[in-house]
């Protein structure tokens, strides 16, 4: 612990919140949604890929002139509708743009007309992610369709780096896969996924001439070395990359698939620093509902299991303060030994995570007043198409998300240390079977046997 | 089993003993025809009826029986059909529009009586209205254009996300983010329809195992009787979600699979905007 603290105050200066959480996970996540850190994820990739990550610190793309245009100009439309000329109407547009102190004058020369300008600008804005969202302008963004197309979340006032939406998670992320054993596969898949679309990058650079980026800033940290979660992650995101699938598909299924690693990270750490399981295989698992319309046991269940998973994360943080001698309390930012400090800071800073990266996945209050995990149909897509290369028996495949994720459907997993009606797993086990074959990724067989099948890879 | 519960079953499971039967007599809910439908057996157990419970019927109907049920004197030789009853509950409706309900009971009912007693009116009950036009299909194998053409504007209609008539060519849209999306911002490409045909998989043993798939762009789509259905029915106009997310799925699935192979094969280097005006799809090029 305490090479570690030594490690962590080399380059983060923290002295006004108790650093525990850091030194035992990372630095940092707060309320990150699974975009937003993928976004902020890819930014890392981008420095990589263009030499602006070096030494640990990385500086991104601030790329302010689109977004200028894209996100903070809202007279756009009414300009667009004026009875007057093209050259008019372009005046308007610059002479409102240049208040920033910037010159915008270039748009007369890229676009042919006002229309068309208003057309390219049509195609970003309905490409883009917080869109109708009220977060300022410079934390809004478009879809990322290449690495041209990517740029850091800004403060709107100094245009520098700041880390309301882009807590560093994203950069955490990247700490995991670039200690994974196959990174360096995955990086080239990136490289190569991420320098496609080039019809996107020649409408960006319309819009976008300066090529300004952060002064560089020394990267999140990530306590662990190595870890087969990460190992694993990789490995799925590999699997992704090669699918045989619209290149621009690609990116919501790997934030579902990033923001459910991070989790699954965090609570296997957790595990380990606390040692508590309800599973009696003493492994981190989730019981997952697919949507019933009334309570049932699978429900009960899998709330408790939120429940307990949540807490776990407070119970690790417990168990490691308690270790922390009296004299030493002060490396860790604390007058006293009083865990209620640590206990806030988490409260507010590190669980939300658990909720906000498994939203689009498995967290869901759907039905209810309180979280429990549910399997959202995009979710279930995306496992399929990562886990099956061809086809798999039904069953097989929920051994395999069992033992892979620990993910509980059917009672033939119910490994849980209170007990719960089996007959209502059993129910849930048919529900999944009805909601993949309702999705198109089940075929039932004459036979009796019933395959999932990932429909992408069938003929090849 | 299908039998025993078609003899036996009643409102909320089946009988035991004469003597519950005797007491419950000229009910519909104890009626052989919707015992037949499992209507007295809970969820867990239809599964077993599926079959027929795919076939929906009762609930499918057509304009000219229902006014036929509703506004005439049918004669119906029924054990369990009380005419006195069904008379005051639509005389009942009629006047206060009440018992919605308790009528709709009736009329299912009565369609299931119709679909088995009276062939004549089988087709209007069934849930396959363009059986005809498949077996014809089949039959023949061929490429019939006048058909290709009614698919066409379904799978145009699905994969742009609008209310579109256009029938000689297929719009292979998508919206720009993501290929599986409702509703389209871009087409990616026009495909004639002379390169789109049907392809029959030729079973030697028995026609009724042969296998029809629409060919595009070398990709496949099974279309069987269902998927037919589903298509046809969307070319009428109609998104019949109550039986087909899942064919729904397949053909949206069936679009990401064609983008994909398009994307293989060349880069895109200008934008296809579209604007559907007047059901035709007018095309909007923006180069870059």
């Amino acid at each position: 612990m305490h090479t570690k603290i030594k490690e962590f105050k080399k380059s983060y200066n923290i002295t006004k919140t108790p650093i525990l959480q850091e030194v035992m996970f990372f630095h940092r996540i707060k309320d990150e949604d699974v975009i937003s850190l993928s976004l902020e994820f890819l930014n890392v990739i981008e420095a990589l890929y263009s030499n602006n990550l070096q030494d640990n610190e990385a500086s991104y793309k601030k790329s302010f002139q689109i977004r200028a245009i894209l996100y903070n100009l809202p007279a756009l439309d009414i300009i667009f509708n004026e009875a007057c000329t093209n050259n008019e109407k372009f005046k308007k547009i610059i002479e409102i743009l240049g208040r920033s102190g910037h010159d915008f004058s270039y748009l007369t020369k890229e676009f042919e007309n006002f229309e068309e300008f208003y057309k390219s600008v049509d195609i970003f804005k309905k490409s883009s992610f917080y869109l109708d969202t009220n977060k300022r302008w410079t934390s809004k963004f478009i879809y990322p369709f290449n690495f041209d197309t990517l740029f850091f979340d800004l403060n709107n006032n100094s245009l520098g780096i700041d880390r309301r939406f882009f807590t560093r998670g994203g950069e955490v992320l990247f700490l995991m896969v670039s200690k994974a054993k196959n990174f360096e596969v995955f990086k080239e898949l990136l490289f190569q996924t991420y320098t496609k679309n080039e019809r996107f990058s020649k409408l960006f650079y319309k819009f976008q001439k300066e090529n300004q980026r952060t002064t560089p800033s020394s990267l999140g940290y990530l306590a662990k070395e190595q870890s087969d979660i990460f190992d694993a992650l990789v490995e799925d995101l590999i699997k992704l990359f090669r699918r045989n699938i619209p290149l621009n598909d690609k990116f919501i299924y790997m934030s579902l698939i990033n923001g459910f690693y991070f989790i699954h990270f965090l609570l296997n750490e957790s595990l380990e620093y606390a040692k508590k399981s309800i599973s009696k295989d003493e492994k981190i698992v989730y019981v997952i509902e697919v949507l019933n319309n009334k309570s049932d046991h699978v429900r009960k269940a899998s709330k408790m299991v939120y429940k307990f998973n949540e807490k776990l994360i407070l119970e690790a943080l417990k168990s490691e303060f308690k270790k922390i001698n009296e004299k030493d309390i002060k490396d860790f930012n604390l007058e006293k030994k009083d865990f209620l400090e640590i206990e806030k800071k988490a409260k507010r800073e590190l669980i939300p995570s658990h909720r906000e990266l498994l939203k689009p996945s498995l967290a869901s209050e759907q039905g209810t007043n309180s979280y429990r995990y549910l399997i959202s149909d995009l979710f279930l897509k995306t496992l399929v198409l990562i886990n099956i290369d061809k086809r798999m028996l039904f069953y097989e495949f929920l051994d395999l998300l069992y033992q892979k994720y620990g993910f509980i459907f059917s009672n033939r997993h119910l490994n849980l240390k209170q007990s719960f009606s089996e007959s209502d797993f059993i129910k849930n086990e048919q529900r999944l079977f009805n909601r993949l074959k309702a999705l198109g990724l089940l075929e039932n067989k004459s036979d009796g046997y019933a395959y999932v099948v990932n429909i992408f890879e069938e003929n090849r | 089993m299908i039998i025993a519960n078609m003899i036996l079953g009643y409102e909320k499971g089946i009988f035991t003993n004469c003597e519950e039967a005797s007491k419950s007599q000229n009910q519909i809910k104890s009626a052989f025809y919707n015992n037949i439908f499992a209507d007295n057996l809970p969820l867990s157990q239809k599964e077993k009826f599926k079959n027929f419970l795919e076939l929906n019927i009762g609930k499918e109907s057509s304009n000219i029986i229902d006014e036929e049920l509703l506004y005439n004197e049918i004669e119906v030789e029924e054990f369990f059909f009380n005419k006195e009853k069904f008379k005051k509950i639509k005389e009942k409706f009629f006047e206060d529009n009440e018992n919605f309900e308790e009528l709709n009971e009736y009329l299912i009912y009565l369609r299931r009586y119709l679909f088995f007693a009276h062939s004549k009116f089988s087709k209007d009950l069934v849930i396959y209205k363009y059986l005809d036009e498949f077996i014809e299909i089949v039959d023949k194998e061929q490429n019939n254009k006048r058909v290709l053409k009614k698919l066409l504007k379904a799978l145009n209609r699905i994969f742009l996300g609008e209310l579109t008539d256009e029938d000689s060519k297929l719009y292979l849209g998508s919206s720009f983010t993501k290929s599986f999306a409702k509703i389209s911002d871009e087409i990616i490409e026009e495909v004639s329809i002379r390169d789109i045909k049907f392809k029959f998989s030729s079973s030697k043993i028995d026609k009724e195992f042969i296998k029809v798939y629409l060919i595009i762009n070398d990709e496949k789509l099974l279309i069987d009787l269902h998927m037919y259905e589903f298509l046809r029915r969307v070319s009428e106009g109609i998104l019949p979600l109550s039986f087909s997310t899942e064919y729904y799925e397949k053909v949206l699935n069936f679009k990401s699979k064609l983008l994909s192979k398009r994307e293989h094969n060349e880069d895109l280097d200008d934008f296809e905007l579209f604007l559907v005006e007047n059901f035709k799809v007018h095309i909007n090029y923006l180069s870059v």
